[in-house]
C-alpha cells in the first residue's frame, strides 16, 4: 500500500504534464484559456443566462457564487459545451464547438451534480473514468494509467477506499472519489459544480490547498460554491444573480464584498480579519450570517 | 451477502472459468436427457443410428441453442442496464417482445390462410378488421407463391417455421425502430423508455385484434410467448452464434461508453463520448441480440434481467468484463433451466419460459427485499 502524501507538494511535483504542455506553461500565454462572449442560455422560454462575458487566463481560480437559480450550474455546463447556448465560448482561443470531443475532454474537465448510477462500481473504477479521454479507440487492452489514478486518489485520501464499492461509501467519501475522478484527467481547465457539499471541515480546508496546487501547476479552475467562506479563498469571484453578472473581481476587494452582501439581500456580512494575527494560509475575510430582526 | 454461490471472491477470470465449465457440463448432460428420462451413458456409445441421430440432431442443437439464446439475452440485458442506467432494465424494454409476438401472429395467420385456402374462422367483426385480414391473407399468399417459385417442395415444407422465425425477427426490429422514431432518437432516456412502453401496448393491442379474429392461433402463439428451445436447429444455432459474436464484439468496442454513462449522461459527454452515435450503435447491438434470441426461442423471461444482476453482484469490474461474463451467465442460466425442465417433466414439454419466469420472479422478489433493507 503506497503511503499517502502528507501535503500537496508531491502532487505538484509528480504531476508533471507531458512535454508539449509544460513548454506551453513556460511561455506566457497571450490569449485567455477559457473565454465567453455574449453568452446567453434559454431554458424553457426563460433566459437563464444573460449576456455573460468572461475571460480567464491560465493559472487562476474563479469561484462563482449567487443566490439559488442564479444560473451558476448552467454557466458551467455552457462553458463545458454541455448546454446549448447563444454567444461564443472559446477554449484556448478556439471556438468550443470546433474542438474534437475527445481532445476537448483531455483539456477540460467538468464535474457536475448528476445523480450517478455507480453503486456497483469500485472507487478505483470511478476514478479511472477520468482517464477515458486518453483511451485509444482501437486499443483492446485495459486502460493502464495507474500513476495518474494513484496520484489523484492519494491526493484526495481515497487510495485506501479503492477496492470499496461506491454504494458502501459515505457521502463525503464518495464526493472525494468523484473529485479524484476530475483531478486524474490532469486537464488544463477544471469546472467544478458544488465540489465540497459533502466534505467535512478538514477536507474543505484541504480543498483550498488542492485548488492552490492546481493553480500553481497552471490550471484554470472555475468552481461553483455555496460556502461563501470557501469561495473567498479563490483569487477572483463572479457574482451572478438571475442570470446576470452582478460583479466580478478580486476576492480581496471591498467592492466585491459589498456586492456580495447586497446580492444576498444583506443577510450576510463580510468581516475583515486582517487585524487578527492569522497564519499565511488562512483567509483574511469571514462571512457571517445576519438573520433579520424578528 | 446471502448469495449461495461460493464463487464470490473469484475475479473475472475465475468466474469465467466456473461459468464456462458449468455450461459445458450442462450441454454434455443435455445429451442424455430425453423423452424417456435420464438415459445412461451407453447412449453415446450406442451404435444404433437412431439414438445417434437423436443425440446429435435433436438434443445437441437444442442444448447449444438454449445456451446461445440465453447468452444473447444476457448480453442484451447488460447492454440495456448500462445504456439506460437502470438496474431493472431488461432486453425487451424497447418493445421488441410485443413486436416479435405480432410478427409471429402475422406469420401464423399467413400460414393458416394459405393452408385453408380461405377464411377459416367466423364472420368479420368490423369492416376495417376485415380489410386488415384481407390484406394479411393476400400478402401471405403472395409471399407463399414467391417462396414456392424460389424453393423446391422439400424446402417449401420448412417454410412455415422459417416464416415464423424471420417474421418474429422482423417484428422485433421494427418495434425497436418504431420506439426510436417515437422517442425522436436516442438521447432522451425517459422518452425512450416511455416510447418502449407505448409501442408495447399498441403492438400488443394489434396482436389481440388478430387473436380475437383467429382464436385458433392462440395455442401456437402461446408456445412462442412462453418460450421454447425445442425447435432450435443447427441453422438457428449458427445464426445465433454469428449474432452473438458480432454483437459482443461491437459492445466490447464501445463498452467504455457504458462505463462513462454510469456517472451520468452529461458526464459521459464531458468525457469526450459522442453520445448520440455510440448510443445508436449499442442500441443496434442490443436490438439485434434480442431479436435473434426471440426469433429462435420465443419470449424467455427474466434471463436478460437476472444474468447481468448476478454478474454485477459477483464481480466488480467494468463493462468490458461484465458484458462478457453476462454472456456466459445468461447461457448457463438458460441451458441449466432447459436441463431442469427436461428433468422435471421428461415426457411432456415444460415450457422453458415458465421455468425461467418462476425462478427469475423469485430472484427478483429477493432482490427487492434486499433493496429495502
Amino acid at each position: 500500500m503506497p503511503t499517502e502524501p502528507s501535503s500537496v507538494t508531491s502532487f505538484v511535483d509528480a504531476g508533471s504534464l507531458d512535454d508539449s504542455k509544460s513548454e506551453g506553461i513556460k511561455a506566457p500565454h497571450p490569449e485567455p484559456v477559457l473565454a465567453c462572449k455574449g453568452l446567453c442560455v434559454l431554458l424553457d422560454q426563460e433566459l437563464v443566462l444573460k449576456d455573460l462575458h468572461l475571460s480567464l487566463p491560465r493559472a487562476t481560480w474563479l469561484s462563482v457564487v449567487g443566490p439559488n437559480g442564479a444560473g451558476k450550474s448552467t454557466l458551467l455546463k455552457a462553458l463545458a459545451g454541455l448546454q446549448s447556448h447563444q454567444g461564443e465560448v472559446e477554449l484556448k482561443g478556439q471556438a468550443l464547438k470546433t474542438w474534437d470531443s475527445r481532445v476537448k475532454a483531455q483539456q477540460l474537465t467538468w464535474m457536475g451534480q448528476e445523480g450517478a448510477f455507480v453503486d456497483d462500481l469500485r472507487a478505483w473504477d470511478v476514478v479511472r473514468l477520468g482517464r477515458l479521454p486518453f483511451q485509444k479507440t482501437w486499443s483492446w487492452t485495459a486502460l493502464e494509467q495507474e500513476t495518474e489514478i494513484h496520484q489523484a486518489m492519494a491526493l484526495t485520501h481515497t487510495w485506501d477506499l479503492k477496492e470499496r464499492v461506491m454504494g458502501t461509501l459515505s457521502a463525503g467519501q464518495a464526493q472525494r472519489v468523484l473529485l479524484a475522478r476530475a483531478f486524474c484527467t490532469q486537464s488544463d481547465v477544471l469546472l467544478l459544480d458544488e465540489p465540497v457539499v459533502a466534505l467535512d471541515p478538514p477536507f474543505q480546508s484541504l480543498f483550498i490547498n488542492w485548488m492552490r496546487a492546481l493553480v500553481a501547476k497552471g490550471v484554470t479552475v472555475v468552481s461553483v460554491l455555496h460556502d461563501l467562506n470557501l469561495a473567498l479563498n479563490a483569487q477572483s469571484m463572479l457574482i451572478l444573480n438571475q442570470g446576470e453578472q452582478v460583479f466580478m473581481g478580486s476576492t480581496q476587494s471591498h467592492e466585491l464584498h459589498r456586492a456580495l452582501e447586497s446580492v444576498f439581500a444583506d443577510r450576510v456580512r463580510v468581516l475583515d480579519l486582517s487585524a487578527l494575527d492569522l497564519g499565511e494560509n488562512e483567509s483574511r475575510y469571514q462571512v457571517v450570517l445576519k438573520p433579520p430582526p424578528n | 451477502m446471502s448469495l449461495s454461490f461460493p464463487i464470490k471472491p473469484l475475479g473475472v477470470s475465475g468466474l469465467r472459468a466456473v461459468l464456462m465449465s458449468l455450461s459445458a457440463l450442462c450441454i454434455f448432460l443435455g445429451l442424455f436427457m430425453g423423452t424417456q428420462g435420464w438415459s445412461c451413458c451407453e447412449d453415446l456409445g450406442s451404435h444404433n443410428p437412431m439414438i445417434q441421430e437423436i443425440i446429435w440432431q435433436l438434443r445437441f442443437p437444442r442444448s447449444v441453442g438454449a445456451w446461445l439464446s440465453g447468452a444473447l439475452l444476457g448480453l442484451a440485458g447488460m447492454l440495456a442496464q448500462g445504456l439506460f442506467r437502470n438496474p431493472l432494465a431488461d432486453p425487451f424494454l424497447l418493445g421488441s417482445a410485443s413486436g416479435a409476438s405480432l410478427g409471429v401472429s402475422v406469420a401464423l395467420v399467413m400460414g393458416l390462410m394459405t393452408q385453408a385456402g380461405g377464411v377459416a374462422d367466423g364472420g368479420a367483426s368490423s369492416l376495417w378488421g376485415h380489410w386488415l385480414m384481407d390484406a394479411l391473407i393476400h400478402f401471405g399468399q403472395a409471399f407463399k407463391a414467391m417462396m414456392a417459385a424460389l424453393l423446391s417442395d422439400e424446402q417449401g415444407a420448412l417454410l412455415s417455421s422459417m416464416g415464423i422465425t424471420s417474421l418474429a425477427f422482423i417484428g422485433a426490429m421494427l418495434a425497436v425502430l418504431l420506439t426510436l422514431t417515437l422517442a425522436k432518437g436516442v438521447l432522451h432516456t425517459q422518452r425512450l423508455l416511455l416510447s418502449g412502453v407505448v409501442v408495447g401496448v399498441i403492438l400488443g393491442a394489434l396482436n389481440n385484434l388478430i387473436l380475437q379474429r383467429f382464436p385458433s392461433l392462440l395455442g401456437a402463439l402461446q408456445n412462442f410467448m412462453l418460450g421454447s428451445v425445442v425447435n432450435v436447429d443447427e441453422a438457428g444455432c449458427w445464426l445465433m452464434a454469428f449474432a452473438l459474436v458480432g454483437c459482443l464484439g461491437v459492445s466490447w468496442f464501445y463498452s467504455s461508453l457504458l462505463d462513462g454513462l454510469s456517472l451520468g449522461e452529461q458526464t459521459a459527454q464531458s468525457l469526450g463520448f459522442r453520445l448520440g452515435l455510440e448510443r445508436w450503435i449499442l442500441i443496434a447491438a442490443l436490438s439485434l441480440a434480442t431479436a435473434t434470441s426471440v426469433a429462435q426461442t420465443g419470449l424467455i423471461a427474466f434471463v436478460g434481467l437476472a444474468a447481468p444482476h448476478l454478474v454485477r453482484q459477483m464481480v466488480k469490474t467494468h463493462y468490458k468484463g461484465w458484458l462478457e461474463l453476462s454472456v456466459w451467465m445468461g447461457g448457463l442460466l438458460l441451458v441449466g433451466s432447459d436441463l431442469l425442465a427436461r428433468w422435471l417433466s421428461p415426457s411432456q414439454e415444460l415450457p422453458i419460459g415458465v421455468l425461467t419466469a418462476l425462478l427469475g420472479g423469485v430472484y427478483l422478489l429477493r432482490l427487492l427485499a434486499k433493496k429495502n433493507t
